[in-house]
């Protein structure tokens, strides 16, 4: 079959095939693509969030609902510490999740979970809660109307804890989960531990669920992560005392402009209102005045709140988006340490195992030789590289399409010229001019036009003798580059030669200048004055 | 409907799962299924560098903009302004092609394949029996129907295909644009004078009211020069006719061709018009 026949249907394949690779490739910016776009600033002083230790648990039986418990002993951490729960589930959960640790600090939150994190909807537990039927035929057991609400029942799914109550028992009474010696490959954050404050002593995380949860291959992770400087504790230290100095400043100054009379003062109001007959003066200035201070007291306290909840919010988004992003990076780290260690997983090195990955990575350190060895082709350039280059070439566009610089102010006032003899009959003189450049005035000589028809009926200058042999000129740089130098010549002045000198002079579009000449006709000369010809 | 759901039947058939699986096959395009691709490409040596300039032969004009007037009815209070020609600009591209020799790594008939082909088998079965149920005596649209079904017969059969990997080499053209912007140095020749183009492809005014003086009466051949070397702009008669007809509504010629632009290349040693300027 030939290609061109079925390539309108293979567009079909081939569309959808681009969805995948349009996804794939966002992914990959999104992944790691960033980084590339652009110069790297200066990296700022900050505490930069570090996976000090990260574990991974599983329930004991495939079904349950709780209360698990994980319990972290925290060292002390200079800087600070945080500890993110973390999930990794094929299925949706419902969970009840404290934590808390020995200053009380406490987070407890409780939904539906998934494979993509916080989602809605019913858990999937199917297969370990009891159906209706069970149910029914629980309540017949019981000679009651209705299904036991604990105490321990007959009910009970396959893992289910015998004896679990649909509620949270107290928290030292919690099954403890199975350390996991893997790590998944994919997990979400649901629950974290910080905040801004240091932890202390034990981590302590109770999750449970009212209804058993189907728990198979589902994973609880744990990690703290220990914020440290980006810098020496030393420069760190400098650092902090140099921030507080400059709030204490900032702070100072506000004060300082809080406690200032306002700018706009109210001159002194008495007005007069009658009360019962009576006319009565009132000064309105003390109240008026005492009011729109208690006012702009209270406006500037709650802007103050404002800004702070704000700036508050945004340093613990920054926090959690640092967090994830260690733990991410903690992640790739452990999956390369289990490759190393796992030749021929599929999931590792892809298609071929690894003799193949390690093929194409030998071919990727072709590519390095040979593009260390030819650093203008542009297959090799670096998206740093691109960067700078095409930067520098889109400067020269926007350099070029800049409008022409104009002049800051008048022309200089017209220099004086003499005026030489008249070429033709009908030759009229175009005064000297100044001409902006873009740059600079420059002056263009005047000089005469002499009209076609007089050069055609010879109605030019005529002289009795030829003329001197040229001078030779000094040509000045041209001013601008859209001049043509226009040679000097002789003229004849009724009683002797006049030297007309040569100038940069404007051409016509499309035209260039033939100099002047002198023609002998029969005993006398005639002038063939310069003129812009269309070539 | 009867002929709503003929078309919709064959459409389906003919563009359905198996179908573009068995023409991909057929064709040799079975790469187009590949999934979890991962490739390495090894750049091979002797990449061309070149610059293409192309001139317009349409004069361009700027955007017009219109003012809204309150009142959408009635008779425009205003003229309207003529629009504004742009002054005359080349288009420069400067590319380097070479070849580069491609490892591709992937797997075929995998999950994502499996999971596709299946989403394919449920929806070509159900838009069959949709399409038979819509008029059962029909024989047109049984046919219709039963087209769609087999290739729902085939997607469900194809859904089983073992996965396969792909380890396979490749010798694949490889084209960058480096940058449109005209390169320091670039001139328009014009019947033996040269106006330097700028960075933005303007010729100047000089440069733009010479071209056109050489469309009215073409000369010595049009062509570009950059360090050194030059190229004659392949402007024929159709071309010149084209400028005067556009630039100049009185002009009268005849012209068999019309084509918007002339391109030339010139071609330079690799990182000559690459580095940054």
């Amino acid at each position: 079959m030939k290609p061109g026949v079925v390539r309108p249907v293979l567009n079909v394949v081939a569309m959808a095939r681009m969805n995948f690779v349009m996804i794939a490739t966002g992914a990959m910016v999104a992944a790691g693509g960033l980084g590339c776009t652009g110069p790297v600033s200066p990296r700022a002083i900050s505490l930069e969030p570090v996976v000090a230790e990260q574990a991974w648990y599983r329930a004991p039986a495939p079904c349950g609902q709780g209360p698990y418990v994980i319990e972290l002993a925290l060292p002390e951490a200079r800087w600070g510490q945080d500890v993110e729960l973390r999930i990794a589930t094929p299925r949706k959960l419902a969970l009840h999740v404290t934590m808390t640790d020995d200053r009380n600090a406490q987070s407890a939150l409780d939904g539906i979970y998934g494979p993509e994190g916080r989602t809605s909807g019913p858990p999937d537990n199917k297969r370990c809660v009891a159906d209706v039927h069970e149910r029914l035929a629980a309540s017949h057991a019981v000679g009651g109307g209705g299904v036991s609400t604990g105490g321990g029942g007959p009910i009970a799914g396959p893992g289910v804890e015998d004896d679990g109550p649909a509620a949270p028992r107290p928290s030292g009474a919690g099954i403890a989960l199975v350390v996991d010696s893997g790590s998944p490959s994919s997990a979400r954050d649901i629950a974290h531990l910080g905040r801004e404050g240091n932890l202390r002593g034990r981590v302590r995380v109770t999750l449970w669920s009212i209804d058993p949860n189907d728990l198979t291959d589902v994973r609880f992770g744990l990690a703290r992560i220990e914020w440290r400087p980006n810098v020496s504790d030393g420069e760190y230290e400098a650092y902090l005392a140099r921030q507080k100095t400059e709030q204490d400043a900032r702070a100072a100054q506000e004060l300082a402009e809080a406690a200032k009379p306002p700018q706009a003062a109210h001159a002194p109001v008495a007005a007069r209102t009658s009360a019962g007959g009576a006319s009565v003066e009132v000064d309105q200035t003390f109240y008026g005045e005492g009011h729109g201070a208690v006012a702009d007291q209270a406006q500037l306290e709650r802007e103050r709140k404002e800004r702070e909840t704000e700036a508050a919010r945004r340093r613990e988004e920054e926090r959690r988006r640092a967090i994830a992003a260690a733990l991410e990076a903690q992640r790739i780290r452990l999956h390369e340490q289990f490759c190393a260690t796992h030749a021929e997983d599929r999931d590792c090195w892809g298609a071929g195992g690894r003799a193949v990955h390690d093929d194409l990575a030998r071919h990727d350190g072709e590519r390095s030789v040979f593009c260390a060895a030819n650093a203008e082709d542009a297959r090799c350039w670096t998206p740093a590289t691109w960067a700078e280059r095409r930067t520098s070439f889109e400067h020269r566009v926007y350099v070029a399409l800049q409008p022409p610089k104009q002049p800051d102010g008048p022309p200089p006032s017209p220099l004086s010229e003499d005026m030489p003899p008249r070429l033709s009959q009908h030759a009229e003189w175009r005064p000297g001019y100044w001409q902006w450049t873009g740059e600079q005035w420059a002056w263009l000589g005047g000089m005469w036009r002499v009209p076609d028809s007089d050069i055609a009926a010879e109605l030019t200058t005529v002289a009795p003798d030829a003329p001197p042999p040229l001078r030779a000129e000094t040509i000045a740089t041209a001013p601008m580059r859209a001049l043509i130098w226009v040679p000097g010549f002789w003229q004849w002045g009724s009683t002797a030669w006049v030297w007309v000198a040569g100038s940069w002079q404007r051409p016509e579009a499309g035209a260039s200048w033939r100099p002047a000449e002198w023609r002998a006709r029969g005993k006398v000369h005639i002038l063939i004055p310069g003129q812009w010809v269309r070539r | 409907m009867k002929t709503l759901a003929l078309i919709a039947g064959l459409a389906l058939a003919s563009g359905g799962c198996f179908t573009s699986w068995a023409l991909a096959e057929g064709a040799g395009q079975q790469k187009l299924l590949d999934e979890s691709v991962r490739e390495s490409a090894v750049p091979i040596a002797g990449a061309r560098e070149a610059l293409e300039v192309r001139l317009p032969l349409a004069p361009q004009y700027e955007p017009q903009v219109v003012a809204a007037t309150p009142t959408a009815i009635g008779v425009p209070t205003t003229p309207p302004t003529p629009p504004v020609k742009k002054p005359l600009a080349v288009v420069c591209e400067v590319t380097q092609r070479g070849d580069d020799t491609v490892y591709h790594s992937a797997f075929r008939y995998g999950s994502t394949w499996k999971k596709t082909a299946a989403a394919f088998f449920v929806l070509e079965a159900a838009t069959a029996a949709l399409i038979y149920a819509s008029d059962t005596k029909n024989p047109s649209t049984q046919v219709a129907a039963a087209a769609v079904a087999l290739d729902a017969l085939g997607t469900g059969i194809i859904a089983f295909a073992p996965r396969t990997e792909v380890y396979r080499t490749e010798r694949r053209p490889d084209v960058t644009v480096v940058r449109q912007d005209c390169p320091d140095g670039l001139a328009l020749d014009i019947g033996g004078e040269s106006f330097p183009v700028d960075a933005a492809g303007r010729v100047g005014e000089l440069g733009e009211a010479a071209l056109d003086e050489w469309m009215r009466a073409p000369r010595a051949p049009v062509g570009l020069t950059l360090a050194g070397q030059d190229a004659r702009l392949p402007l024929g008669a159709d071309d010149v006719c084209g400028w005067n007809l556009l630039h100049h509504p009185e002009a009268r010629c005849v012209r068999r061709v019309m084509r918007v632009d002339v391109a030339v290349t010139l071609a330079v040693p690799l990182g000559t018009l690459t580095r940054a300027e």
